[in-house]
């Protein structure tokens, strides 16, 4: 078997007919990048594929046979592969293939082990040539600006709450009152940065800072405005909402630096991002549920203040309440009588 | 500002150590410096208390309580003889465990010559904190009731087995009834230590005139005694109605919800207001409700708050976590010549959260609220009405009431009303009298 012929340089004045047509293999990662590029010439049939030195393309990945699979490809540059006899087969278009042999490659690629393999002939067909849009301007698409961004709006929220409280020194306070989060949060991004530099040897500061800011700033947007709410319309917030919006933001956040930590398909973690929330928001209603049936935890309405003239509803009398209040009585009963074997514990 | 709390304790000497047992009944020892709870002795009233405690000593016993089989005492208090035929008086306090779950605490006497024996607890009065045992076995000479009640400055002794130290009699000066107070009291300026709890207080001439039950902890010899006149009802009642001591549990409950009925209606129809930075307030309530005010330290903080507390001393002691009773209620008035309206709001509603209710889940079921802003004389707050129903106690319930006005930009309160174990309807309309007589006078 001779090794791979890489980088073969084309000569125009002196053609060589052996590499008129050419066969292109490339080991593709999971994260989707070429790792190798193998180049042969069209003729080189059979090719062996598999971790040992020994083959035409040797792919460095654990879960490879030594010798996986053999690569035919016919003089009209149709691929076909064939397993030989590997524990995991090879996957071509989704359906994992055994001991199989001279499966067609409709989609001009099979999986061995983690890795992809693609196989590009000179007859391969091409899709047309897509149209390049007028090219955009995105001043934002570094994520370094929107960690800026979203830390500086963190930053300010936190220098906010500290001048609701009227201290006598704004400035100590606030600067107090700034770096408690931040170094709270530049651990949590370091530790992900750290983490994604282990698994996927990149560091993504930028990207973890950013949705560290941007979710934190996210749920103090969210609580705020959720208070402002009920205030506005003459309630209290139910207590078990605060603290729902913080696991909701919690899991969102863990969702999004799973994501740049791993190398799943960005549908997949959409989805996660999306479910994550749900299922912890759901566990946390059920647990706060269960806990304050057995009077372990109390769920009753947080109140936050603000100008008596930003309230749109009017006061409704007294006696409307009293007249409500009447039925808090079945209630206590009903409750009392749910937890009644919780309390015998 | 200091506050001084004056923490009560009952006169139970216990191992048992959770909930409100371990703030109630710990052993006075750990409390008080024994050189600070000796009062001064005269020296001619050493015979005087040498002769009571011989005439008496016969008439006293030790009750001690136990788990299930084991011969180590969980808990112990005093008894003594009140009616011929072995019926004794001690404290409810001492035997409540052994009423509450009588399959997992036994209880005994002990004389002072070493006898012991089995104890039945026939009858309670959770109000007063008395119960009646009676020993098939054991049947002493009872002690005499003295008449009328003590007057102050009479001198008086206390007989009881404190701690661990056997029978004891500490001398000491009756102050009479204590004044202002739901729960009738007798003041005792002489020593009690936990483990006297039941024991007899005695006058100069030998006749009971109270029943030792708790002393003010971190004070100097304040103590207390029950005053007879409802031990000798209770003996008489027990003894006449032949009261075998089952459906205690029933009568605990009727007695808790009595006793709930009279604090209200003592409070009376009408809520006394009084005047604080602009509102008026539901002031002192009644001659038993204690009130006190602080105010901020500071005079140039940019919010000066004035807070008044108010509570009754009507709790009543059921059992291990269990306590109804509980009345208080406070007011913080916050006014600002400085704060923007915003800033104001938010510190307003910093004091207006809250719901800090104790409570054993054993006993008493989840809060379940209401809330909303309401219109009150003047001003727009936002009352929330929390509850609870008592497992066991059929009819009681607790309250917990939080104002919070959201009318003014620079001027507010925080208001809080907490009662335990009140019938549903009188807590109700009474915290709706409490509310509406909250006004804004511009």
């Amino acid at each position: 078997m001779s090794a791979p012929v890489q980088d073969v340089p084309l000569d125009a004045r002196a053609p060589r007919p052996e590499l008129l047509g050419k066969t292109v293999i490339d080991v593709i990662d999971a994260d989707g990048i070429v790792r190798e590029r193998f180049r042969f010439p069209q003729s080189k049939s059979p090719i062996t594929i598999g971790r040992s030195m020994t083959c035409d393309v040797t792919i460095d990945d654990p879960y490879v046979a030594p010798m996986h699979a053999i690569l035919e490809i016919t003089p009209s540059g149709t691929a076909r592969v064939s397993d030989t006899g590997s524990i995991s087969g090879i996957v071509v278009g989704g359906k994992q293939h055994r001991s199989a042999s001279g499966v067609a490659l409709p989609d001009e690629r099979f999986r061995i082990g983690r890795s992809t393999v693609r196989v590009r002939t000179a007859e391969g067909a091409l899709p047309p040539e897509l149209v390049e849009g007028k090219p955009r301007k995105r001043p934002f698409a570094h994520p370094i600006v929107w960690a800026t961004i979203f830390g500086a709006a963190v930053a300010g929220h936190a220098i906010y709450e500290r001048w609701l409280g009227a201290p006598q020194d704004l400035l100590t306070d606030a600067v107090a009152g700034v770096l408690l989060p931040f170094s709270l949060l530049g651990g949590w991004i370091a530790a992900w940065s750290l983490l994604t530099r282990i698994i996927r040897a990149q560091w993504r500061f930028a990207q973890h800072a950013a949705i560290a800011f941007g979710v934190t700033l996210l749920y103090e947007l969210a609580d705020e405005a959720t208070m402002f709410g009920f205030f506005v319309n003459g309630m209290r917030a139910p207590g078990w909402l605060g603290v729902a919006t913080g696991v909701m933001a919690f899991s969102l956040l863990s969702a999004l630096h799973l994501q740049q930590v791993s190398s799943l398909a960005r549908s997949k973690v959409t989805i996660a991002v999306l479910l994550m929330p749900m299922l912890v928001g759901g566990g946390f209603f059920w647990l706060s549920n269960s806990l304050d049936r057995r009077g372990l935890i109390r769920s009753e309405a947080a109140l936050r203040l603000y100008p008596p003239n930003l309230r749109l509803r009017h006061a409704e009398p007294v006696g409307e309440l009293f007249k409500r209040a009447v039925d808090l009585r079945a209630k206590a009963d009903r409750r009392s009588g749910e937890t009644a074997k919780d309390a015998e514990e | 500002m200091a506050r001084r709390r004056r923490v009560s304790t009952l006169l139970i000497a216990s191992n048992v150590m959770t909930g409100v047992v371990s703030a109630l009944a710990q052993p006075a020892a750990q409390s008080i410096p024994a050189a600070l709870a000796n009062p001064p002795m005269p020296a001619s009233a050493t015979d005087s208390a040498r002769s009571i405690l011989d005439r008496t000593r016969p008439s006293v016993i030790q009750v001690n309580g136990f788990v299930s089989t084991s011969t180590a005492p969980t808990f112990h208090g005093t008894g003594f003889a009140a009616a011929p035929g072995g019926y004794f008086v001690t404290n409810y306090h001492v035997v409540a465990d052994h009423v509450q779950d009588p399959a997992k605490y036994r209880l005994e006497y002990k004389t002072q010559d070493g006898k012991s024996g089995v104890l039945k607890v026939l009858a309670v009065d959770v109000r007063n904190d008395l119960a009646i045992a009676f020993a098939a076995d054991h049947a002493p000479q009872p002690l005499t009731f003295a008449e009328g009640k003590p007057g102050k400055g009479e001198r008086a002794y206390s007989i009881g087995y404190p701690l661990d130290v056997g029978l004891t009699i500490t001398e000491g000066v009756s102050n009479g009834q204590v004044e202002g107070q739901f729960v009738p009291r007798i003041h005792y300026s002489g020593a009690l230590n936990g483990g006297m709890s039941g024991g007899p207080a005695l006058n100069s001439s030998g006749e009971v005139l109270g029943v030792n039950v708790s002393h003010y902890r971190f004070q100097q010899s304040i103590s207390f005694f029950v005053p007879a006149d409802h031990a000798r009802a209770l003996v008489t009642s027990t003894v006449a109605a032949k009261a075998d001591g089952k459906a205690l549990d029933k009568a605990i409950a009727t007695q808790a919800r009595a006793h709930a009925s009279a604090l209200l209606a003592g409070l009376g129809r009408g809520v006394p207001t009084e005047v604080t930075s602009g509102y008026t307030l539901p002031g002192k309530l009644a001659p038993f409700v204690d009130c006190s005010a602080n105010a901020s330290a500071s005079a140039t903080a940019p919010v000066q708050a004035v807070r008044i507390t108010c509570s009754a001393k009507a709790q009543i002691y059921l059992g291990q976590s269990l306590a109804t009773g509980n009345f208080a209620y406070a007011h913080t008035v916050l006014t600002s010549a400085k704060l923007d309206a915003w800033r104001f709001a938010h510190r307003l509603s910093a004091g207006g959260g809250g719901f800090v209710t104790p409570g054993n889940q054993r006993h008493v079921g989840p809060l379940t609220c209401e809330s909303k802003v309401v219109a009150l004389k003047g001003f727009d707050a936002d009352v929330s009405i929390c509850t609870r129903a008592y497992r066991k106690l059929a009819g009681l319930y607790d309250f917990s009431v939080r104002v919070t006005s959201v009318s003014g930009t620079s001027h507010g309160f925080t208001s809080s009303l907490d009662m335990s174990g009140m019938e549903f309807e009188a807590g109700m309309t009474f915290i709706q009298s409490f509310v509406v007589a909250m006004e804004r006078k511009a």
